[in-house]
Order: structure tokens, then sequence, then C-alpha cells
């Protein structure tokens, strides 16, 4: 108990530093070496694996780890504190850990991020925005489609390459599309962005938020492919490397 | 409508039977646990006209599992983590609020819910997260009484709302993710001095230690997070137990498990056990069998009995004779990948290799199962038995080793699933090929679905029937409405933006009928104009 106090309290001091001085006051996390991380993962599969998966990629609606990009929290102190206490309102409970055993873990979860700049190193980032525009792959991903700005980021190489050359192999249902013939006729068509069971609502050809109530409408037709081209075999292998480079910089300006 | 309804008025303990109807007296709305309505204000015909009357926000973030009670004009209902509200029902406005104040660290597994109070005598009851019951003046909201049941960092956590049985007031523990060994114990409602403790988990030497290999007991779960029901005639107090810990794997605990994911009859005044009857033996799953217990009169085979209708986590529905437990019919009620299906003794017959693996196993249904404590209604007048259930609907099942540690997790596995179990996407894109969410109408002497009422995302929520065969619920969508009860028809809907986890109620407030249902973090009720 006195164990958890005192990192608690260095936790806490580090808070308010934090808050006066920016986050480059920021405790850093004390634990990271591979015995800690050892350590951690022991942990993360006890506590927190039935959750949110052993391999760190989420289980049922908890987040995905890999990604490195954490909801919550944008800090190891954040997820420190979110370890500690739980999140309100969800089923995330507070741990009962001493503070050194919720750094380790927390060392773990950071573990869980994959390294991505090697996939790609042999590419050209100019020659790759080169490809880009020459694809025109903005005309969408400006609008209608993903937006690309951190998706090297969010997904390895061989992921992203894969998408390009089988888009339609996982089409994430946020991207999912929907034709709509409405009772009066009309027809309402694209990006179906939520529905329940009396409503659905999209973003239109045109770019118009829309919402129909299902007792106006005669026919849905849920569209669960990607309207992506593939390249597959579009690309050589250097192109693909140049192209993926560019994606993975994150500066698509 | 005061004569038509003192018909229903019978005496002491029975009157909680089909209780006075401007009241909603117990958690379950009776003793018998039907949440049914003799009420009749609100019909078919008037419904659509219903409008919101006011709301009462939570001074929380937590999950809103609230179900209220309302007694003689005053409604009291509970807050996260630990907090009571007494209200005026016909107004929302309150009277006295009552905040237990809690430990900095507690143990509920999954959110730190609380789902209601008891009533008795002019007094409140309530369990709290640190293992405590506490009795307030029902007046003032003033601590009349508090008893410290075990060591709340062992894992130990109370949820539900407690059950007064004459002058007896019964809880148990939360804690089944966290290697506890459940009990339920009967404290006196006037001194909060415990009168007697039932082990869920049976020690060395009593009957069922057997079912247990090596020292697996110790930490074996069996937890009781939902209030249970009683039989006065039969003296008889019915309840659901949790899971076998730790959830996911099995091979740690070889044996039955007794008494997890069963149900117990225990007489009232002893805690002595009558009969039980276990759903799932060796549960490998989390199929916690804590679901209500909705005890019927009616003919069976040609005569009156006593009956007991039970939908199950597992996937299954069941009746039993409660007097004595006998298995009379047990039928699937959604998809389920786990039994051939149940022999004459109501026991499941496995299918090999469905249970968690290290690899993970796909096995119908998921991790939350057909249904789970989200309260079933029944209605005397249809004859029908109502609940919420997850058809169609898959978790990919995981084991691995775990050490016990006190007050650390202990589930030796997990789950994962495509559809999140118990909260709520503010943005739902899913289709329904994943599982869906249906209230469901069984035919309680057969079986089988008398109608459906199917919803594109999952639900929570419990129901409510009335007399005039109204169906009211809600779900994660945050709707809230009103079904037909006869033939599942939508006669009125509201989007309330949050979702229901909890139950319908419905009172009486000057004369006047009022519908109670807890969604987000706002308490709603709706009346005719």
């Amino acid at each position: 108990m006195i164990r958890r106090n005192r990192y608690l309290l260095i936790w806490l001091l580090g808070g308010l530093a934090a808050a006066q001085e920016e986050s480059s006051t920021r405790i850093a996390n004390p634990f990271t070496s591979d015995d800690d991380r050892a350590a951690g993962a022991k942990l993360y599969q006890s506590q927190c694996a039935s959750c949110h998966g052993l391999d760190g990629k989420g289980g049922q609606g908890t987040p995905d780890f890999t990604s490195g990009q954490f909801r919550r929290a944008s800090s190891d102190e954040g997820l420190f504190q979110i370890v500690a206490k739980g999140i309100s309102g969800t089923t995330m409970p507070a741990f009962n850990l001493d503070g050194k055993q919720i750094w380790q873990t927390v060392a773990h979860i950071r573990s869980f991020s994959f390294r991505r700049t090697a996939a790609a190193s042999s590419g050209d980032t100019g020659k790759g925005r080169e490809l880009f525009r020459l694809h025109k792959c903005a005309a969408c991903h400006e609008s209608s489609a993903p937006e690309l700005t951190r998706v090297g980021r969010n997904r390895p190489a061989a992921e992203l390459r894969r998408a390009m050359e089988e888009p339609d192999a996982e089409v994430d249902s946020a991207w999912w599309r929907v034709a709509i013939t409405l009772r009066g006729g009309q027809s309402l068509e694209g990006r179906r962005l939520n529905e329940d069971t009396y409503t659905i609502q999209l973003l239109d050809r045109q770019g118009n938020l829309r919402s129909a109530d299902k007792s106006d409408v005669a026919q849905t037709k849920l569209v669960r492919t990607s309207p992506m081209p593939s390249y597959r075999g579009k690309l050589r292998e250097q192109e693909w490397n140049d192209l993926l480079a560019y994606l993975i910089s994150g500066d698509l300006r | 409508m005061k004569a038509v309804l003192c018909l229903f008025c019978t005496l002491s303990a029975a009157a909680q039977v089909t209780p006075p109807a401007e009241n909603w007296p117990t958690y379950h709305g009776s003793f018998f646990s039907q949440h049914y309505s003799t009420l009749a204000g609100i019909t078919p015909a008037n419904v659509g006209k219903l409008t919101l009357a006011w709301t009462h926000q939570a001074n929380s973030l937590e999950k809103f599992e609230t179900t209220p009670l309302v007694i003689d004009g005053v409604m009291y209902l509970t807050e996260a983590p630990n907090t009571i509200v007494a209200l005026d029902p016909a107004s929302g406005r309150p009277y006295w609020i009552y905040e237990h104040k809690l430990p900095e660290v507690t143990y509920p597994c999954c959110g730190k819910v609380t789902r209601g109070v008891a009533y008795a005598d002019g007094l409140i009851f309530f369990a709290t997260h640190d293992a405590k019951v506490i009795a307030l003046d029902a007046r003032t909201g003033r601590l009349r009484w508090e008893n410290t049941l075990i060591d709340h960092r062992q894992g130990y956590s109370f949820t539900h709302a407690p059950l007064v049985v004459k002058d007896k007031v019964i809880v148990g523990s939360g804690g089944g993710e966290l290697g506890i060994r459940g009990f339920l114990a009967a404290l006196d409602a006037k001194t909060g001095k415990e009168v007697w403790r039932f082990q869920i988990i049976p020690g060395p030497g009593e009957p069922g230690n057997e079912t247990w290999g090596g020292d697996s007991w110790k930490h074996g779960g069996g937890s009781i997070w939902l209030t249970g029901s009683y039989d006065p005639e039969l003296n008889l107090t019915y309840w659901g137990t949790g899971n076998p810990g730790p959830d996911w794997n099995p091979a740690v605990r070889p044996g039955d498990n007794l008494y997890s994911d069963s149900v117990l009859a225990l007489d009232a005044d002893s805690g002595k056990l009558k009969w039980y009857f276990q759903f799932t033996p060796h549960d490998e799953w989390d199929w916690d069998a804590v679901q209500t217990p909705v005890l019927v009169d009616r003919e069976w085979n040609g005569r009156m009995r006593k009956l007991m209708f039970w939908a199950s986590r597992n996937g299954f529905f069941y009746v039993f004779d409660r007097a004595n437990g006998q298995f009379l019919l047990g039928k699937e009620f959604v998809k389920q990948t786990w039994a051939k299906g149940l022999d004459e003794r109501g026991r499941p017959m496995r299918i090999p290799g469905m249970g968690p693996s290290k690899q993970g196993t796909k096995t119908y249904p998921g991790v939350q199962g057909g249904t789970n404590w989200y309260a079933p209604a029944y209605s005397p007048r249809t004859g029908l038995f109502y609940l919420t259930a997850w058809d169609d609907y898959h978790g990919t099942y995981f084991a691995w080793d775990q050490q016990y540690e006190q007050g650390k997790w202990y589930a030796g596995g997990g789950v994962k699933a495509p559809v999140p179990p118990t909260r709520r996407e503010r943005i739902v894109t899913r289709d329904t090929s994943d599982g869906y969410a249906a209230v469901r109408a069984l035919d309680p002497l057969t079986g089988k679905v008398a109608w459906d009422y199917k919803m594109q995302d999952m639900s929570e929520s419990g129901l409510l029937s009335t007399a005039t065969d109204l169906l009211f619920s809600g779900n994660r969508e945050g709707h809230f409405f009103a079904l037909d009860a006869r033939s599942g028809k939508l006669l009125w809907r509201r989007y309330l933006g949050g979702q229901v986890i909890a139950s319908p109620i419905t009172y009486l407030a000057a004369g006047k009928q009022y519908v109670t249902i807890a969604a987000g973090h706002t308490l709603f009720t709706f009346a005719l104009e």
C-alpha cells in the first residue's frame, strides 16, 4: 500500500507540474526496461487481456492498442491514471495494482504499437507524392473516402498495400454505402453514417447530411464493397515503396 | 378505480405478490418478479399521447442502471456510485439525497453501477460497493444502521437492490471476475445484525464441495448481483448465482462447480437450501445465471402448479416447479452451438470442443448470452413470458493460465466479439449480421416464440407489462417504446438519446399514472397530458 501511494504521489506531482509548465515536464514512465516490459506483459495478460485481447487489438468494443493512438490519454501519465482509476461510464474498472505494476503495464501497452517507418524505408516520399497525384487519390480521399493523413500511423505498410490491392477484402462498416428508395419515389444514396431501428443517417453524393425515417423507406440497398479500384499489378515494386513511404510520412499536403 | 384495485390488495406479505397498484414496492415490482402492473390508465388507445412529465439528471457519468421504487408518494432511486435520492414522483423534485462515502478503490468488475434499494416499515435498505448494508429513515434519509459483511478489498462489491422478506434484508456480493467466494446473507431489518449466511461455493465437508477439484472452491466465484424473488406460501426465496471463477479457464476447477450458474431456493427464515438447479454445470463461457426468477401460479398439464420461468444466459428457457425444483421444460430460445440439447433432468448435453482455447473458439451465444440480467416480464392476461434476447450473436473465447491474487482480476481468459457487450456506441454502422436484439414473447408452456420485436442494435433494457396489455422497453440505441403485449406491434416510441440499462416502472401519483425509465444519465418520467 505504501508503495502504491509513493508512485501515486509521483504521478500526482507530475500531473501538477505538467499543468503548470506544459508537457515538457511531464513525468516519464520510470519503468521501461526489458524486465519491466516483461513484468508488464504478465500483468497485462492477467489483468487486461480479458477485454483488450492478448494481442492488444481490442476485444469487444475496446480500443486497438497497436495503433499507438489512445482516445482517452495522450501520455504515459494519462494511461497510468486510467489503469489506476478506471473510466467513468464504461466497463473499465480501477485496478488494484501498485504504482510500479501500473507503470510496467503501461510500458507493455506502449510496446504494442508497431514500427512503421522501416517497412517502406526504401521508398522516396517525393516520388510517392507524384504517384498519389497521378492516380488522383485525393479526388476521393479528400472528400468521401477515408482521410489518409494519419493512416500510416494506424496501420502497418503491408496492411496498407493489401487495402490498395484488395479494397474489398475488409471494408469497415463505417464505410459502407447505402441506396435508399423512399415511398414517394425519391432516392437517396451515399455513405451510411449511422443506423438504428427506426432511422438511417447518411452523407449523400452531393455532400448533404440526410436522415431518413425507415417508415418512409420503400427499399434499402446496403453496399459493403469499396468503390476504390484495385491497384494490384498497376504499380512496380519501387513505386509501391514510394507510395507507402509517402502515406507513412503523414505529410500529405 | 381504487375499488377495483383493492380486490388485489390481499393481506400482509401476500400483498407484495400482487402489490397495491399505485406503488412500485420492490426492485422487480413484486415478490413474484413479474414486472407486471395492474394499473390501467395508460392503454393501447391512448399510449400515443404519452408525453414527458419530468426528468431527473443523475450526478454521475457512470452507467445509470437504477430501477426506482415508489412507496406511498415517494420515489427512491440510486445513482452511481452509491447515492440514494428520494423525490416527488409527480414532479421529480428531490426531498433528500444520501451519498454513501466510499474508499478510493472499490471493486465492481465492470462499472461503478448500482441498481436500486429496498423498502420496509419506514426504512430504505441499500448495499454498497464497500460491502456494507445500510438502512436509512425513508422520511429523512438519515442513517439508522450500517453493517459491513466482508472485507471488500478481497474483490467483493454489492451492486444489486436488497430483497426484504418479512423481517430480514437479503443481499449477496458481486466479484465473479475477482476470485471471490460468493454468499447470500440475511440481516435483521431493525438492527442490521446478520441472521444467516449461505455460502454459494460450499467449503470442505459441505455438500457440493466435491464438485470442485482441489482448492479451486476457495476462489470459485458464484456471485450475486441481481435481486431475487420470494414465495410467501412456501417461504422460499429464489436467487440466481454467477459464474464460476476463473471465468474462462475451467481446467483449474474440474467438476460441476456448484452452486455457480444456479438458481437457489432458500428457506427465508434459516437460509437453508431447499433445492437448486444448475443451468450450466462447469461453465466455460461466463454465463452467469444472474436472471430474474419469475414466479407464476398457473395450470401445467391440467393441474395448478407453482411455476418458475427462467430464460438463462446460456440460451435456454426453463420451467420449474418452484416448490421442489422439478425440471418441467427446457428449450433453446436463441441460436446456440454449445449443447445438443437438455436431457430429461434439464442438464445440458455438451458438444465437445466449444469451450475457450488458446487460439480462440467461436461459440454461440457470445459472452452476454442469449439474455442476461435485464428483467423479463410476465403478463397473467396474455400468459406470455417476455424477454430481451440477443440472437445470432457469438463470441470467440480464449483461455490462459492465471494465478489468483487477492483483489485482482481472476478470469483466466477473455472474449473477442464484434458486438460490444455492455456499452453503447454513439455511432453504429454494424448491421445485424453479427447479432441483434429482440423483445421476444415466449409461450411458457412450450417455449415457442409467440412474436418477436427486432431491433437494429443490442438492448440491455428490462421490460414492464401492464393490465392493459402494454409492454414497455428500451434499448441501447436510446429508444424507449411501448408494444402491444399480444402482438408485438409498436404503439409508441421516444428517442431519449442515451442507452437504457434498467427496467421501466409504472405507478400512480396524485391519481395519475406515470411510467419511468433511466436512459443515459437521466431518469425520464412520462404521463398522459
